[in-house]
């Protein structure tokens, strides 16, 4: 059987891959090209329930063109786009093949045969619940009942039995019939009562079921839609057992939403139309009126309209920025410093690296850094005001809750390091007798210190870095920090204070626990003495709040690095996650990054990409090669190699952070992140994160001077490979020793590695 | 000898010698040439295609096609396809042996284990660890320092009878333990021996390289010079083999693959 499947989604996906491990020839046809790639490369994961996950091989194709004409066609895609796909499929539906639709709602048989005919066109129904767990990853649950799928128009045939035969034999267990209204409004008195009532109030099914309002509500739904499948004469119950009968699906459900939440947050358009809509058009037909479906309708469509006006907002907001910038660049010219602190020349090759797709936000993540360091400069300068130096993953909420301004020295080493400054500070620091193998990143900012020098003097006019009253830190992110903050201690002749908390966890059990919730008590009695105030309670409360939004919406950004293609890499998570740093426990920050995710979800609806025709997707493992940044990222844009994401800015999504008990969620979220973690939780996370977005291999850096971020140093990298059959490729380097790098190695290895990759790739599809 | 049309040039243009390669359309090789790399790799690969065109008798007019590997490639002034080392070795090897095995590349910079498919793929290589490359380098300072030539090295090592201790992972660092063992009267021929001896150990620390389970074969310009290598490896419980002329395995890949390229282009 010849078949195409419109549509490489989730059922589409599910359906032909099953096919064609049955024997099918089966062909995808997929619009996204990205997508397409990647199913052709690496094929298609399927897993059912929590059962191990195989592979199939799949054949997609951006275009039918030269395809020969199919036995089947199958829709799977949105309602709204059902016109387009038809279209798309041209020679391939011949005057012997079907069309089949198991697409949700109603109208969409009818669209396709006023294109093709109603005399090849079967319309069917699926109970399968079908969830992606990565672009090329599905993991499904078999239908309670079986597929069921029937001709709109003429007999059931041998030919059409032998479909659902081959179906069945394929473990799509399906029956044919002669007519399938029935079921096909049955699913939707189940879709028009549960979508819309779960998408607009964003609960799940388990929170619909304790909401008794909604409920009242979706049981009036059920009773308006109960009369027009009367008055159309579907066999029904009465609407209280129909009613039960939705309860029932919702239990099974669980925690679980429709699809139709999903496109609401996305900012998509939702199948309302033929849903809701449907019941409303069917009631008219009949002379009936479904005024609650209708405000159904309008509501849906307002809050489709709504994430536009967001999109067009936000769209406005960046381009103001841009002219507000490009005017005062025009008029003023950089302000020399006016205290001791001297700019670092600054080398034009270094600096952050940029994409050959930039962002629209990011003049906007440049004025936000320039107005913190211009208030950091104030606050140096005031004697009322109090400045803290902290560490990047250090208790900031505490820090800013105390009346700390804060002043980060990593962020500062970044700089640095980026701008390729590195080399020179190293050697002052190594003149005043650090080794060259102690963290780089410590010793290029002390050596910037003993220099008397700072890029915030060159890129901010800066007029000095101003002195702490006291040095917080946390040692989560590695032990140095605190060889660091004492150099400072010791310095400038003031505390540093911070928290140990106990590290190598695989799970943070109560004793771990308690012991970091007492340092932080601890560190709060010695801030309140040195500032001579209380800890205001509700102040950090609030503090932590904010922290907890912009954390949830980093993670959102992050995680859109799994869309096929990427709307972001890993190079831009490094630059515009400094918010996170230096803004945590703001609202400039919480308002930045929902400006950052509007547009990186516009990119994705658009299918704009970060790297342009991205081949291949790797995921970074240990510490920023801030020294090489820039280079890197041109080459590996160069050889449209995506680097989707890594485990370094994931530690900025600090987990479970609650404004009513800020000390231990604190406690919590600051001793649980990443760096922190023992071998097993690790090797856990990567391979879920290659899987979720989909790398063809983690590239590991083994930083020269960061023993406690190189996690392939302890043969991370075998151990995944074995378990999770993770490809890996190491590279050697520093985080900001330029000298401890070789590029040219280091780049002919990357190219080495594709290669292989590339034949691997060539030769597991011809063994297949 | 009569020439079978087309003929090709591969091309290793590798840190410390530069290979060439002639083939004909049978596969035969009917020019080679080695030449030290010294200078601008232009001008060496100039030299050595020089020198291998003479030998098969051609001028540079007949070549219908040329591939370049190796470290300098990107200097080639011929008009050439490219194609990665790993691919190149294990390509070369295979003409020779006709079966997947795992080949120890061992050349002046970094050598490499090379995993070879059923067809004469690259499947997967690895790299000796950065701090130690530059074994064929150090190998070549070992035989100046001795004031042997690097072919002699070889003869010294034999009369040894046990190897003298070269134990530094870096290089450079190796480099200095050769001459701390002339300072302390070492006999020459235990220090040769130690210096391959400390070869074979750092490559017995590739990362991947216990997966080995297949038949080991080496090719490069070490296991042309300083066979030693291979039998210090043997030591260590590698059964190691060369493949003929070990020095051109990678200059041979690189021919056959413009071989290909003639093909295609047909």
């Amino acid at each position: 059987m010849r078949v195409l499947v419109i549509g490489a989604g989730a059922l589409g996906g599910l359906i032909g891959a099953r096919l064609s491990e049955n024997g099918a020839e089966v062909a995808f046809l997929e619009a996204n090209a990205s997508r397409a790639r990647m199913l052709n490369e690496q094929g298609l994961f399927l897993s059912e329930g929590d059962k191990g996950e195989h592979r199939v091989r799949v054949k997609v194709v951006t275009s039918a063109e030269g395809l020969e004409p199919a036995d089947l066609v199958f829709i799977a895609v949105k309602s709204y786009q059902t016109a387009g796909a038809v279209r798309a499929a041209g020679r391939v539906i011949g005057p012997k093949t079907w069309v089949l639709s198991t697409q949700n709602g109603l109208g969409n048989v009818e669209t396709i045969a006023a294109l093709v005919g109603a005399q090849r066109v079967l319309s069917g129904i699926t109970f399968h619940s079908i969830q992606h767990t990565g672009p090329n990853r599905l993991c499904y649950r078999m239908g309670i009942r079986p597929m069921q799928m029937a001709p709109i128009a003429g007999e059931l045939t041998d030919e059409l039995l032998d479909i659902g035969r081959f179906f069945t034999a394929a473990g799509l267990t399906t029956e044919v019939l002669a007519n399938v209204d029935h079921a096909v409004w049955q699913k939707l008195l189940h879709n028009a009562v549960v979508n819309p009532v779960s998408a607009l109030s964003g609960m799940s099914c388990n929170e619909l079921l304790e909401d008794d309002e909604l409920q009242q509500l979706m049981r009036a739904l059920t009773a308006e839609i109960v009369a027009v499948m009367k008055a159309r004469e579907v066999p029904v119950a009465e609407p209280a057992e129909a009613y039960q009968q939705v309860v029932g699906s919702l239990r099974a459900l669980g925690k679980n939403r429709p699809s139709m939440w999903q496109d609401l947050v996305r900012g998509l358009l939702t199948e309302i139309d033929a849903i809701n809509g449907g019941v409303v058009a069917e009631a008219e037909r009949l002379g009936l009126e479904a005024p609650l479906n209708l405000a159904m309708v309008r509501l849906v469509h307002s809050r489709e309209r709504q994430a536009l006006r967001r999109r067009e907002k936000g769209a406005k907001t960046l381009a103001d920025v841009a002219a507000s910038q490009a005017a005062r660049s025009a008029e003023v010219s950089p302000k020399l410093p006016g205290g001791a602190l001297r700019p670092s020349p600054l080398d034009p090759k270094g600096g952050m690296p940029e994409g050959r797709v930039p962002l629209a936000s990011a003049p906007k993540l440049k004025e936000l850094i320039h107005d913190y360091y211009l208030d950091l400069d104030r606050a140096g300068r005031d004697e009322r005001r109090r400045v803290a130096w902290c560490t990047g993953l250090g208790p900031v909420e505490l820090v800013r809750a105390m009346g700390y301004t804060p002043y980060f020295p990593e962020n500062h080493a970044a700089l640095i390091g980026a701008g390729r400054l590195a080399s020179k500070y190293l050697r002052v620091a190594s003149a005043d007798g650090f080794s060259p193998f102690v963290a780089t990143e410590m010793t290029c900012d002390i050596g910037a210190a003993i220099a008397g020098e700072s890029p915030l003097a060159t890129i901010h006019g800066m007029a000095g870095i101003p002195r702490p009253e006291v040095l917080v830190y946390s040692t989560n992110h590695g032990q140095y920090l605190l060889r660091w903050f004492e150099y400072y201690s010791h310095r400038f002749g003031v505390p540093a204070h911070g928290l140990h908390p106990p590290a190598g966890l695989d799970q943070l059990d109560a004793i771990d626990h308690e012991a970091s919730v007492a340092q932080m008590w601890r560190l709060v009695e010695r801030l309140e003495k040195l500032t001579g105030q209380k800890l205001d309670l509700d102040r950090l409360g609030e503090t932590v709040e904010l922290s907890a939004r912009a954390s949830l919406l980093w993670s959102s950004i992050l995680d859109l690095g799994s869309h096929l293609p990427s709307p972001l890499t890993y190079f831009d998570t490094l630059i515009h996650a400094a918010p996170m740093v230096l803004m945590r426990g703001t609202r400039q920050a919480v308002t930045y990054y929902e400006l950052l995710l509007a547009e990186l979800e516009a990119r994705v609806r658009d299918g704009v990409a970060a790297v342009p025709e991205e081949r291949l997707r790797f995921y970074w493992e240990g510490p920023p090669l801030w020294c090489g940044l820039r280079r890197l990222a041109s080459f590996f844009l160069d050889h449209r190699i995506a680097v989707v994401g890594s485990s370094y800015p994931s530690e900025l999504v600090l987990e479970g952070l609650q404004a009513g008990d800020p000390i231990a969620s604190m406690a919590r979220a600051y001793a649980g992140i990443y760096s922190n973690r023992g071998r097993e939780f690790k090797a856990r996370f990567l391979a879920n994160e290659s899987k979720r977005f989909s790398a063809d291999a983690v590239l590991w850096h083994d930083a020269r001077t960061s023993p406690d971020h190189s996690n392939v140093r302890h043969g991370l990298h075998h151990r995944l490979a074995r378990d999770a059959g993770v490809r890996s490729l190491v590279i050697e380097a520093d985080t900001h020793d330029a000298r401890l790098a070789s590029f040219d190695q280091m780049e002919r290895g990357v190219l080495d590695f594709v290669d292989d990759l590339r034949r691997h790739s060539r030769d597991s599809q011809v063994g297949s | 000898m009569a020439v079978t049309l087309p003929v090709v040039a591969g091309v290793d243009a590798g840190s410390e010698c530069v290979k060439v390669a002639i083939l004909d359309a049978t596969r035969t090789v009917i020019g080679r040439a080695v030449v030290p790399a010294s200078g601008y790799f232009q001008d060496c690969i100039q030299e050595a295609l020089g020198a291998a065109l003479d030998e098969a008798r051609i001028s540079g007019q007949q070549l219908a096609a040329a591939c370049v590997t190796g470290f300098g490639a990107a200097c080639s002034p011929l008009k050439a396809v490219t194609a990665t080392e790993p691919a190149c070795h294990a390509r070369g090897v295979f003409e020779h042996l006709k079966k997947p095995v795992t080949v120890i590349d061992l050349g002046g910079r970094e050598p490499k284990v090379i995993r070879v498919g059923p067809e004469g793929r690259a499947l997967e290589s690895r790299h000796v660890r950065k701090c130690a490359v530059g074994i064929g380098t150090f190998l070549m300072f070992t035989a100046r320092h001795l004031d042997v030539h690097p072919t002699r090295l070889m003869d010294l090592a034999s009369n040894a009878v046990k190897p003298a201790k070269v134990g530094s992972y870096c290089s450079t660092f190796a480099e200095a333990e050769v001459i701390e063992q002339l300072r302390l009267g070492t006999p020459l021929g235990e220090i040769a021996l130690g210096a391959m001896h400390s070869v074979a150990e750092r490559i017995m620390e590739i990362d991947g390289i216990g997966d080995t389970r297949q038949q080991v074969v080496v090719t490069g310009g070490v296991c042309e010079y300083f066979p030693g290598v291979i039998e210090a490896l043997r030591g260590l419980g590698v059964s190691a083999e060369a493949v003929p002329e070990p020095i051109l395995a990678g200059a041979l890949g690189a021919a056959l693959f413009a071989l290909d390229s003639t093909h295609s282009a047909g």
